[in-house]
């Protein structure tokens, strides 16, 4: 049958349709990875530009920012694995065998600060945890919480959990309702067949819930995996990357590199760095697709 | 919430031997934990429409509250200081970006799900393989070409790159849509002599919307809302969008508040009041990523 169509109508038609999706993705994304590889190789603009075969990747491993940057990036992957999968699938639970009453209002208010845009929650959260003023700063001292004073956004230990948090106040709900709609997929017969065996809520998350929405689970996972390594807005928002580098994450980072420090050619290096990961994340994908 | 409370099965047995105060308790635990998370998203939500028509001092003395006098004039002033100038921007660049993208993705899509040609597996793994990549990782060359091409600041400028960093996510979307399409109706179509043109436009198309409004709802809230290479390639005046906008306004306002939350506010409230609309379209839209 394929062949029929191809002799009548010849690869006109496939090259048409093709074509223009090619060309732009060709054109802004191709060429500028193949370059970013080529100028990485190359000293900075200001230096002569010639090229240094590897120097600026020698440079990346003795940056001491360059591995806070890469090490926070892991960091975010793992903390919003469990505060955004793992949190968002407990609440799914919840609605999924808890709850009557209210669902659907709950279920809306929880998924609605994902349709604010990141550089918004940025500027909300900023003001909410402003050191002096912020609301949160209020709700401590009403409660008699000791505050530490250059607020939780300028304490370097404090400041990536309070991005960390953000983060999960915007993406929880997005999992929960993945997890929601696979969970209510599950055969009701068999949260039956446990009550009468006397499995308790938790046995019964377990042993059926959980194997039941493995799919789903994953989908989350690469959802946050990718979104997390991508993480840019709300960092540079609430800490700009500090204080003292604490928060820096890689997309920071190369922004910083390239336009304040003005080393563009290091910052390709890095960019290049990023490319190899998320083209990995890519290939997990089409993986993860193949056996689905 | 008017529906029956039907008492809830699977909690009877484990709890029939504790005492009821504490069986109560637990019975209401969902509730309680979910209304409380409930709780922690509405409050700030909450405090930005109130705040955004505060005055500065009842924002930082009476951060609950509600305004003594609704200070409207919050809001008038982002015409005052040309933010509107920002929202056409963000205007112009989303639908200047989604429009094409999705057309240019759905040919594209189309021709790799259905059609047989060489190079056509290659193609969509190259495709799939930068579906995760972030405009950070090509942002030096890219901005170097935009440049070249004296596209700095110009809706183009910010349109094009969009356009592209959008086809890998929206084609694999529609891609695995287009696969599952039942194949018969096309057909069918082709034996009655319809050309491939008309069999996607008027046959695969009108029956794709769902798919389509997915990636469309998807890639607008996408583009509507991006910042870091709006803030590199329109830094100046004349393309700034919206997001990069309230950087600026954060900048120059610092310390008003209230001004700055009237801009949040009214770049928030529509997006969440079309988002409650249309809950069920938006909901499948953002978990119909990497499927």
């Amino acid at each position: 049958m394929a062949a029929t169509i191809r002799r009548r109508h010849g690869t006109g038609f496939d090259l048409v349709m093709i074509a223009p999706a090619l060309a732009l993705f060709g054109l802004f994304i191709v060429w500028p990875a193949v370059q970013a590889l080529v100028t990485s190789l190359h000293a900075e603009p200001t230096r002569g530009g010639g090229f240094v075969g590897v120097a600026n990747y020698r440079d990346m491993a003795s940056d001491p920012v360059f591995w806070i940057a890469m090490k926070n990036n892991v960091l975010f992957i793992l903390c919003n694995l469990v505060f955004q999968v793992g949190v968002g699938t407990v609440f799914a639970a919840l609605i999924d065998q808890g709850i009557r009453r209210g669902s659907t209002v709950i279920r809306t208010i929880i998924f609605a600060p994902l349709v604010i845009a990141p550089v918004a929650i940025g500027v909300i959260w900023a003001m909410l945890l402003e050191p002096n003023f912020g609301l949160v700063r209020q709700t401590f001292n009403a409660t008699g919480l000791p505050f530490p004073r250059q607020g939780l956004l300028g304490n370097p230990d404090l400041a990536f959990a309070s991005i960390v948090a953000v983060g999960a106040w915007n993406y929880i709900g997005f999992m929960m309702t993945i997890m929601l709609a696979a969970m209510q997929g599950i055969p009701r017969d068999l949260y039956e067949a446990a009550r009468l065996d006397g499995s308790s809520p938790l046995q019964t998350f377990w042993n059926i819930t959980l194997p039941g929405v493995r799919g789903a689970l994953i989908l989350c996972a690469l959802i946050v995996v990718v979104g997390s390594f991508k993480t840019f807005e709300l960092v540079y928002v609430l800490t700009r990357g500090g204080p003292g580098n604490t928060t820096q994450v890689l997309g920071t980072y190369i922004v910083e590199a390239a336009f304040q420090l003005f080393r563009p050619n290091y910052a390709a290096g890095m960019s290049v760095v990023v490319l190899v990961v998320a083209i990995l994340f890519g290939s997990l994908q089409v993986w993860s697709g193949r056996r689905a | 919430m008017s529906e029956a409370a039907v008492p809830y099965a699977a909690e009877a047995p484990a709890r029939r031997r504790r005492n009821p105060a504490a069986a109560f308790v637990l019975r209401r635990l969902p509730h309680l934990v979910l209304i409380a998370y409930c709780a922690l998203v509405l409050v700030p939500i909450v405090w930005v429409m109130t705040a955004s028509v505060k005055t500065r001092r009842e924002v930082f003395l009476e951060p609950l509250g509600l305004p003594a006098e609704a200070q409207w004039g919050n809001y008038a002033n982002i015409f005052e200081s040309g933010f509107h100038h920002y929202i056409w921007n963000s205007v112009i660049v989303t639908v200047g970006s989604v429009v094409p993208m999705v057309v240019v993705s759905i040919m594209a899509a189309y021709a790799l799900a259905r059609r047989v040609f060489i190079g056509r597996g290659a193609i969509y793994v190259l495709i799939v393989l930068t579906y995760a990549i972030p405009v950070h990782s090509i942002l030096v060359p890219l901005y170097r070409m935009v440049d070249d091409m004296g596209l700095l600041n110009t809706h183009l400028g910010l349109i094009l790159p969009h356009i592209a960093l959008g086809i890998p996510f929206s084609v694999v979307i529609l891609y695995s849509f287009f696969l599952d399409f039942p194949s018969e109706l096309e057909e069918a179509a082709r034996i009655d002599g319809c050309s491939p043109w008309r069999i996607l436009v008027a046959i695969v198309l009108p029956l794709s919307a769902p798919a389509v409004l997915s990636v469309v709802i998807f890639q607008t809230v996408s583009v509507w809302n991006e910042f870091l290479w709006a803030s590199i390639a329109a830094s100046g005046e004349e393309a700034r969008v919206w997001t990069t906008g309230i950087m600026q306004f954060q900048g120059e306002y610092s310390s008003d508040w209230p001004k700055i939350l009237a801009v949040v506010n009214l770049m928030t409230l529509p997006l969440l009041a079309i988002y409650i609309v249309a809950q069920r379209h938006f909901v499948r839209a953002f978990a119909g990523i990497g499927k």
